[in-house]
């Protein structure tokens, strides 16, 4: 039987301490959504909807929305094809230099998005590329190639083979196989990956910074500079909206995962 | 007529050798296990009917047909695996109907045979459930009713049974049986479990490291084993070292050291001299107290010892017995209406004839 | 897929036959990655190499010379040198505040009852996922000059005048902290659910108490969690942006932040690109000296 170490209360107060530490930051931002005022003050003088509105009625801040959504979109659809391709090399064949694949594949986990940014700014420069939503694509899906090869190849791992050989033995060939079989079986890991994709995505600025444009400004764009320049309520109203949707999709993800 | 014939069918992977040389001709109808330790070869045999695998050397042949470039889906056998593998997202008769669906079969038809099979496997009732709300056994029986359901030229288990706890094996195991006649199909069942092969088959396959050792009906193969391996690997048994002191008629003697003689049967190829070692079942020794059985002494295959250790299990009792020359015995006594035996008691050891069988030490044959 | 060969006797369509060649298979699966990686990794960093040894020329062109003027300039500068060492020393500061702060949850999620700890690991992974700009920005709220802390500390009495929190190196090592919490969570709480607690109270049964069996068992045993953990942590940190920018003041700069500039106000490519390659030698280096005392194997099977 496992037990713990003497002293569990102070193991379980600082347990408690912690949580509250990782929870306050999120918690305090959507209740300063409410503030009814103009500028940021504690505490809370009342209660009110009105930046709420403002934020539903201000057009440039949608448009960032939409943008982040749709890049969002789009870079996990493609690092989801190329991760869950990627996925089967790697947890199914053997093949020279599986190592350093294997490396590279996480590079851009750990590599400073900063770095990554002005690498693939140099790229689209030296190549006359134009910068815009084409590149932010190609930038996040690699930023996220990473999460949706962790999520999936985990799951293919403990992925019954059998149930393929099966298949083809009751005369299923390859491709059916895999029609039928594999990828309904994996699917569930699949969206949890892209699903985490997306979030990567939603929040990413270190890279995106060098990268978008005016008319491709992504919602974390629009937040840094108003922290930088003003810090008004409407950007609480920004931070819960993100954090709202940063949290309901892995959860979803969370969801799919477990479903098996 | 064959129904399967395996040709000096040779399988490497790299330097390891698994299968060698391996040639089987199975009749329609015939139910073979192929038994042995693991790693000894029988499942990638197995596969290679199947067409997971292919073999480096030699030729197989479904119902005459050679079948080596055949790949596993269009080989028309029913396999059955180890850890049931249902499709987890499909219903129990989405999974049954499955083969049928890529053999074009019709709709109606589809629907006919699944439930059909679901009274064969007597699980009907079931065809809406999820794989994951069945229990072990009823997943193996619909993984079995999903084999069959296709009508294949052969039916392949690979150790179908082993996930299972042992009183569901054992019932399963005579399900099986009466299944396999009722349709009369040719089977091909591997495991490692030698009740489970010496119950069903029609003929047992002993292998090991890759190699047939012994071909032969479970009576010959427990019987007349014609190998050390293979009297070893089945049954329980003891061993004793000897050397051959004379042969008369059909009987040889067998100098047990210590002063000691035994009287086997059998007469091969053997020398007075040659050095050999006697099997004896356990369940084949009768033992009594010694005090109660003045007659017998000096009588050849009556041994004296002492016990030294007593397992009570039942339905049978467990004497590990240590003779004379300090060779140990274990003994398997049907109870009956006898008490035990204690530990320390004196006993005697009567044993027959034709229950000792004696290999000679340098080939491992038998004599 | 098991290996097999073309299928004479199959003549069924195209498809039946490629998707059972092994090759082409492996081709499919990994051609898009290897063209992602080839051509937007690996590319564009020789392309910052090859950047990083030009000049800046005249309004923010780029000529063309092979110069190492860049990192001569960058190594000779004290306030570069500077960033460079305070990048290093946040790092550091950072992983062992996260260590110190996650060790004692990790050990109490892993050695909980199983029901609680489920929902203890999915609140620990929230976090994670939300947006770090928004956890910045609410360090703001909290730590500034008229933020909940000194607004409730002087409504109390406890203070006069507000501490100064916001854009200190303390607020920057806080957010990081906060960031990277559960990159040190998770590592150490495998490491130490694998742990088995026999050997724990076999210690105590030989006579250890129970800091004692802590010392000599759990603590050595829950290394391999602690060295992951770690050099995920530095990494991360190292090249971070986004925290050293919202929170840290003019003195708590770091490399990320002098390659952002040359890049997007100054419109020297060259120098930061020498930036850039500094960081990544940095990291490197790094790695291989953490590989070397440590092991990088080890972790990579985590």
């Amino acid at each position: 039987m496992k037990r713990i170490f003497s002293g569990a209360r102070f193991l379980k107060g600082f347990t408690i301490a912690f949580y509250m530490f990782i929870f306050a930051p999120i918690l305090i931002v959507i209740l300063m959504s409410f503030h009814p005022r103009d500028i940021v003050s504690f505490p809370l003088p009342g209660f009110s909807v009105k930046w709420w509105i403002r934020f539903f009625g201000n057009y440039n801040l949608l448009t960032s929305l939409r943008i982040s959504l749709t890049l969002g979109a789009a870079a996990a659809l493609v690092a989801g094809l190329i991760g869950t391709l990627a996925s089967f090399a790697i947890v199914r064949s053997e093949f020279r230099r599986k190592d350093l694949l294997n490396a590279l594949t996480f590079a851009p986990m750990v590599i400073s998005g900063v770095v990554f940014g002005v690498a693939l700014l140099s790229l689209f420069d030296s190549i006359r590329f134009p910068r815009g939503f084409i590149g932010l694509v190609i930038a996040h899906s690699l930023l996220c190639i990473p999460y949706v090869i962790v999520v999936v190849s985990a799951r293919l791992a403990d992925f019954d083979r059998s149930i393929e050989e099966a298949a083809m033995n009751l005369g299923a060939n390859n491709f059916q196989t895999f029609k039928s079989i594999t990828l309904p079986v994996l699917l569930p890991a699949i969206i949890a990956g892209m699903l985490l994709a997306f979030t990567i995505s939603f929040d990413e600025y270190p890279a995106t910074q060098f990268l978008a444009t005016a008319t491709t400004a992504t919602i974390p764009v629009r937040i840094f500079s108003m922290i930088k320049t003003e810090l008004n309520p409407q950007i609480n109203v920004l931070a819960a909206v993100m954090v709202v949707i940063t949290i309901c999709i892995p959860m979803l993800a969370q969801y799919f995962l477990r479903r098996k | 007529m064959i129904d399967l014939e395996l040709k000096n069918v040779t399988k490497r992977f790299g330097a390891f050798t698994a299968v060698k040389d391996f040639s089987i001709a199975v009749e329609a109808g015939e139910f073979v296990s192929f038994l042995g330790p693991s790693g000894c070869g029988k499942t990638t045999t197995l596969r290679m009917i199947a067409g997971f695998l292919e073999p480096t050397e030699g030729e197989i042949f479904i119902q005459g047909q050679k079948v080596n470039d055949l790949p596993p889906y269009h080989r028309d056998s029913g396999m059955v695996f180890q850890n049931y593998a249902l499709f987890p997202h499909m219903t129990v008769f989405d999974n049954i109907a499955f083969g049928l669906r890529y053999r074009k079969v019709p709709k109606n038809e589809i629907k006919d045979r699944v439930m059909q099979m679901l009274q064969l496997v007597q699980l009907p009732g079931l065809e809406g459930r999820r794989p994951a709300q069945l229990s072990g056994g009823q997943q193996q029986r619909i993984a079995l009713a999903r084999a069959l359901v296709i009508k294949p030229k052969l039916l392949l288990f690979d150790e179908p049974l082993s996930n299972l706890d042992a009183k569901l094996r054992e019932q399963l195991r005579v399900e099986l049986r009466q299944i396999q006649q009722e349709v009369g199909i040719t089977s091909i069942f591997v495991t490692h479990d030698q009740e489970e092969a010496l119950s069903l088959s029609d003929r047992i396959v002993v292998m090991n490291a890759g190699e047939m050792i012994q071909s032969g009906t479970p009576y010959e193969i427990y019987e007349k084993p014609q190998s050390l391996f293979v009297g070893e690997f089945i049954g329980q048994s003891s061993f004793i070292d000897g050397r051959v002191a004379a042969v008369q008629g059909t009987e040889t003697l067998v100098e047990l050291g210590n002063g000691l003689t035994m009287g086997v049967s059998g007469v091969g190829a053997i020398a007075k001299g040659d050095k050999v070692k006697i099997l004896i079942r356990a369940e084949r020794i009768s033992v009594m107290q010694d005090s109660a059985q003045k007659h017998l002494e000096g009588r050849l295959n009556v041994l004296k010892g002492v016990i030294t250790d007593v397992s009570y299990l039942g339905s049978n009792i467990y004497y590990y017995v240590r003779i004379e020359n300090n060779a140990q015995f274990l003994v398997i006594d049907q109870m009956g209406e006898k008490s035990p035996l204690k530990k320390n008691d004196a006993v005697c050891l009567e044993i027959g004839f034709k229950s000792c069988l004696c290999f000679t030490s340098k080939t491992k044959g038998r004599v | 897929m098991a290996p097999s060969r073309g299928t004479p006797h199959a003549m069924g369509g195209v498809i039946e036959r490629i998707s059972s060649n092994p090759r082409f298979v492996l081709g499919l699966q990994l051609g898009p990655l290897l063209f992602w990686i080839v051509f937007f990794l690996f590319i564009p960093l020789l392309l910052i190499v090859f950047y990083s040894f030009c000049l800046r020329g005249l309004g923010g062109t780029i000529e063309y010379t092979f110069s190492l003027k860049n990192y001569i300039h960058f190594f000779t500068t004290p306030i570069y040198r500077k960033i460079l060492v305070k990048s290093i020393v946040i790092a550091i500061e950072v992983t062992l505040g996260t260590l110190l702060v996650a060790y004692i949850p990790a050990y109490f999620i892993a050695t909980t009852k199983t029901k609680n700890r489920l929902l203890l690991l999915i609140l620990m992974i929230v976090p994670f996922w939300t947006s770090l700009l928004i956890r910045n920005y609410s360090w703001i709220l909290i730590l500034g000059r008229e933020g909940i802390i000194n607004v409730y500390l002087m409504k109390w009495g406890i203070i006069s005048q507000p501490l100064e929190l916001l854009y200190t190196e303390f607020a920057v090592v806080l957010g990081l902290v906060h960031w990277v919490l559960p990159f040190m969570v998770f590592p150490l709480f495998s490491t130490i659910d694998n742990i088995d607690f026999n050997l724990v109270d076999a210690a105590k049964n030989l006579g250890a108490n129970d800091l004692q069996a802590f010392w000599r068992v759990t603590l050595p045993l829950s290394m391999p969690g602690i060295a992951a953990g770690c050099l995920l942590v530095f990494i991360l940190t190292v090249g971070s942006f986004v925290t050293p920018s919202l929170l840290g003041g003019p003195e708590d700069l770091m490399i990320t932040m002098v390659i952002t500039q040359r890049f997007l106000t100054l419109f020297d490519w060259p120098f930061g690109s020498a930036a850039s390659i500094i960081y990544l030698m940095l990291m490197i280096l790094f790695i291989l000296v953490y590989d070397r005392f440590i092991g990088l194997k080890r972790i990579l099977k985590m």
